[in-house]
Formats: structure tokens, sequence, C-alpha cells
């Protein structure tokens, strides 16, 4: 168990924000394996090993996915509806992560089974902050279904 | 003449009725087109029974004249005095004139058993009229006197057979005629006001749709403030952050206060963001009015308040119970928004006191929220509710001057007011009403 990595997977399109959520995550090596992917089609291809992930181990799941909800191709929501559909990947952990603090973009994501939904602060003390109690968090408090 | 007009305009209406697309339009105009359907099936039914009654009506006239005229014959036959003689026609047409029919009686001639006359009333001289005989009572064996009567013949004037007839048809005719106008009327009076009442409707409709559309843009705006003026702030403010903290060393002091003020507008800007957002987010959705407390709510501001700055002394005067009618969250952002500026503009009085209450003004019940802080000139008070225009400068006092115009949009959606009274260096009181219905 140790020995096994902590897999954060990242959905985010913005390369600002990618940027600024590794900066956060790696200030206080938070995780030794991040995945980053760019839209809702290839969290899915990383998730069920498909696409440029063909071959990827599937039963390696991450210990949570942090989701934007303004994405190419598919959306989070769509994405997350997906992962929540599939047998293998719906007590995944998923964190929405997202700009919007939008009431009717909260309980969707709730309502299709987000196991957490967080607005990106713009100060970025706040978002630094909120990344890594979250990094923290779910890579090393929370225990997820199949640990 | 009113019903004329209101014909023509319904007439009018009705050739100029083209709204396109909608279903309902779509039903109508085929509602339209059955009416008038049915109008001119009503029409020509009553044309047509006009016809037939008409026919109908010459039937039971002759059915009439016959025994008018048998009637006649009869009297004439049985008439002991009247002398059968040729010349006594007077006498004749003296009996005639006891009979009803005697107006458009034409001929009345009595004849023996070899159906030679032997007496009647000729045609009056010089009128080319023709006669139609409408009767004829065979009277066989009845003797008067030396004379024995074979029949006598009734006639009737052509012309007045047809007078009757004609006015048996204009009756008719009439009525039929006065039917169909009827009908005609209705139909064209139901006809204008479903048209009347669907352009209304077609009209709610579209305003309604256009008030959803209008809606649903401000609400895409919404979100992509939200979003897309976001994002990129944070990345300002984070890359300015990353400089501070990964490379200080290289840049100078100054430097380093132009990143600070940077980070700075940035959250100014990130406020800004959030208030319009509120601002707009009270707009829409609907209004879920509901008797409840707004005591629980203040106190709940009051303290969040305070826990952001706990070194501060303010005191909050809060009701046990504040009953209202409104919209629960609408009404927290208002209390948010006054006690909030209530809170900042008290910053600067070493015993701020904050009051919320319920009192009675003139003749209606207001809320309000009393403070003793900055207040301000009761000149400006018609710009406190403007959206970004603000009494303060905000090295004075920060803020987006979007707070009370958010409150003033709060309590004009619930068809209430909000205004504020003042004096600079003593305080402000702002004095709300939610449109309650008591």
């Amino acid at each position: 168990m140790k020995t096994k990595k902590r897999t954060i997977l990242i959905v985010e399109d913005n390369p600002d924000d990618e940027a600024l959520i590794l900066l956060a995550l790696k200030k206080k090596e938070i995780s030794e394996n991040i995945v980053i992917t760019h839209d809702g089609q290839e969290a899915l291809d990383y998730l069920f090993g498909k696409g440029k992930f063909a071959g990827r181990d599937t039963d390696d799941l991450p210990a949570v996915v942090f989701l934007d909800l303004q994405l190419p191709k598919l959306d989070g929501h769509e994405v997350l509806q997906r992962i929540r559909a599939s047998a293998k990947t719906k007590l995944q952990p998923v964190v929405i992560l997202t700009s919007s603090d939008e009431a009717r973009d909260r309980l969707r994501s709730y309502d299709l089974g987000a196991n957490s939904y967080v607005c990106k602060p713009v100060d970025f003390n706040d978002f630094d902050s909120a990344v890594e109690s979250l990094g923290n968090y779910w890579t090393r408090i929370n225990k997820t279904a199949k640990d | 003449m009113n019903l004329l007009k209101r014909l023509d305009a319904a007439m009018s209406s009705f050739l100029r009725f083209d709204l396109s697309r909608t279903d309902v339009v779509k039903w109508v105009l085929f509602a339209r087109q059955l009416l008038l359907l049915l109008l001119l099936s009503v029409v020509s039914i009553a044309g047509l029974s006009a016809i037939l009654s008409t026919m109908q009506a010459r039937e039971l006239l002759e059915h009439s004249l016959d025994r008018e005229g048998r009637a006649v014959g009869d009297a004439v036959a049985r008439a002991a005095f009247v002398p059968l003689t040729l010349d006594d026609d007077v006498a004749l047409a003296e009996l005639a004139l006891a009979y009803r029919s005697v107006e458009d009686l034409g001929s009345l001639r009595v004849l023996d058993e070899h159906g030679a006359l032997r007496a009647g009333i000729p045609a009056p001289s010089g009128a080319r009229l023709s006669f139609v005989t409408v009767a004829v009572v065979p009277m066989a064996g009845a003797h008067r006197g030396s004379a024995s009567i074979g029949s006598v013949e009734v006639g009737m004037k052509r012309d007045a057979i047809d007078r009757r007839i004609r006015s048996i048809a204009a009756t008719n005719v009439g009525i039929a005629a006065l039917l169909s106008l009827f009908v005609w009327i209705l139909g064209v009076m139901i006809i204008g006001n479903l048209i009347d009442r669907t352009r209304e409707l077609v009209g709610e409709a579209r305003l309604a749709e256009e008030v959803r559309r209008a809606n649903a843009e401000l609400e895409a705006f919404s979100y992509s403030v939200a979003h897309d003026l976001r994002a990129p702030l944070r990345a300002i403010d984070g890359f300015s952050q990353a400089l501070l903290d990964g490379y200080s060393d290289k840049i100078d002091d100054q430097g380093r206060h132009f990143l600070s003020r940077l980070r700075e507008n940035t959250r100014r800007m990130g406020q800004l963001i959030n208030d319009l957002l509120g601002l707009s987010r009270v707009t829409r959705g609907e209004l879920k009015r509901m008797d409840f407390d707004l005591a629980p709510q203040a106190r709940e501001v009051a303290a969040r308040l305070r826990r952001s700055a706990p070194e501060r002394d303010v005191d909050f005067e809060i009701p046990k119970s504040l009953p209202v009618n409104g919209d629960p969250n609408l009404l927290l952002a208002a209390l948010e928004n006054l006690l909030g500026n209530a809170w900042k503009y008290t910053a600067r009085k070493p015993s701020a006191r904050i009051e919320v209450g319920r009192e009675r003004r003139g003749d209606e019940d207001v809320f309000f929220v009393r403070d003793n802080g900055a207040g301000f000139d009761m000149a400006f008070a018609n710009k406190l509710f403007k959206p970004f225009s603000r009494l303060h400068s905000p090295g004075e006092f920060e803020g987006t001057g979007i707070g009370l115009a958010t409150v003033d949009r709060i309590m004009a959606r619930h068809g209430g007011r909000v205004w504020g009274e003042g004096k600079v260096g003593e305080g402000a009181t702002f004095y709300f009403t939610t449109g309650e219905t008591r």
C-alpha cells in the first residue's frame, strides 16, 4: 500500500489554471503522480484506457479526479455522468473544481454524484490553500472504496 | 353604429390577422376557417329553408284559398235569398263581401247543372286580369226556386295570389336573412373575440418568451462573467504571487510593491464580479414569497460579520422575532448588504452600534437597519441606489457601489422599496418594505 502511487487526475482546459493547480500541489509535494487531461474525452480515455491511454492498467484508478465543468468536447457534467454510469468507475471520487458558483451547476453536480464541489477562488492565496487542502484530503486522509 | 364599428374592427382584425409560426396561431386559423364554414352553411341553410318554406307556403295558400273558396261557394249555394238571376251581380258581390277573401275575390260564378252561367261577378271591366279558379263547389241537386245549381266557381285574381305568395316568401326570406345576419354577427363577434383573445395570448406568450430569452441571455452572460472573467483574473493574481514567492530576490522593493498593487486590484475586480453576479442573480429566478422570521437571518449575518473581524467591538441590536413576508433568499441577500454596509461604515467608530428592527412610519410598517457610522449627506441620497455610484472614495471605505443597487432591486421585485436617511458623521438608517399585502 505504501508504495502505491496516489494519482490525481486533473481535467482542466485552461493552461493558466492548470499551471496554478500544479504550482499549489507541487509546493507542498502533495502528489507523486499528477495526470493532466485537457478535455472530457481525454479524461474518460484515461479512466477507461482508450485513445492515447490504450493499454493503461485501468484497475489503477486515481485517488481523486479534479474535474472542471466547462470543458471542450464533453463538459464536466457529462464526464461525471459517464464515470458514474460505468461499474468500474462509479465509486471513483470526483471533485468538481470550477469557476462557476451557480446554484444550478452545484445542484446538477451533486445530483450526478459529485463527491465535492469547490469554486476556484480568484484570490491566489485562497486558491492555493483550497487546492492544497483538497489534494491533502483526497490523497492522504480520504480512503477510497478500493483502498 | 357601435355594432357596425365593432363588426368592421372584427373583420379587419380578421383580415390583418397573421401571427406566424406558433401552434396557437395554427389552431386559431383552423378554428377561424371552421367558424367561417359554419357561418356559410348556416346562411345557406337559412336561404334554402326560405325557398322550401315559400314553396310550402304556396301549397298552404292554395289549400286555404280552396277552403275559403268552398266556404264562399257553399254560402252562395245555400243562401236562400240569393236571387239566381243573371242580373243580380250586386247581391252576389254583397254576399261575397261578407267573406274574408273578398278583397282578392276575382270572380264568383254560379253554374247550372249543364254548366251554363246563371249568375256571377265578372271581371272588373277593362282590367286585363287573369283569374285562377281556386274552388269549384259542386252543388248537385241544389235548387233555388226554379233554378237548379250545378256548381259554384270561386276565382281569384292571379296577381292577388302572386302578391300573397310574394309576401309570404318575403317574410320567409326576411326571417332567414335576419337569422343569417344574427348568426353572422354572432359568429364574427365570436371570431373577433377569439382573435383578440388569441392575439392577447400570443402577445403574452411572445412577451413571456422574450422575458424568458432575455433571462436566459442574462444567465448565459452571468455564467460567462463568472467563468470567463474569473479565470484570467485568477491567473494574473496567481502568477503575480508566483513571482513574489519564487523571484523576490530578483525584484526590488518597488517591483514587489507594484506586484502587490496588481494583486490588490485583481482582488477588487474579483469582488466586483461577485457583486455584479449577485445583482444579476436577484433579478432572475422566481420570487418565492412566504411568511418567515427575519430575525434569525439578521443574527446569522451579524455573527458572520463578527467572525470576519473579531477584534471589532460592535453592538448589534436585533429583536427576538421579525415576522416578514417575502422571498427568504432574496431578503437574506438584502440583509447581508445592508448589515454589511452598516458594519463597514461603523469601522471607525469606537463604540459602533447596529440596530435592526421594524417600526411604524406614516401608515405603514417598515423594516430598518440603523447604524451610528459615517452616515451620508442627504443631498446625495438619490445616488445611493444607482449601480456603481458611491458616496465614498475607495480610500475611505471600500466598495463596488453595487450593494445598495442590489437591495433596491430586491425590494422592487417584492413590490416594496428601500430608502435611506442619514447625516454625515452621525450614521445612517435604511428603511425597506417588502410589498406585504395586509
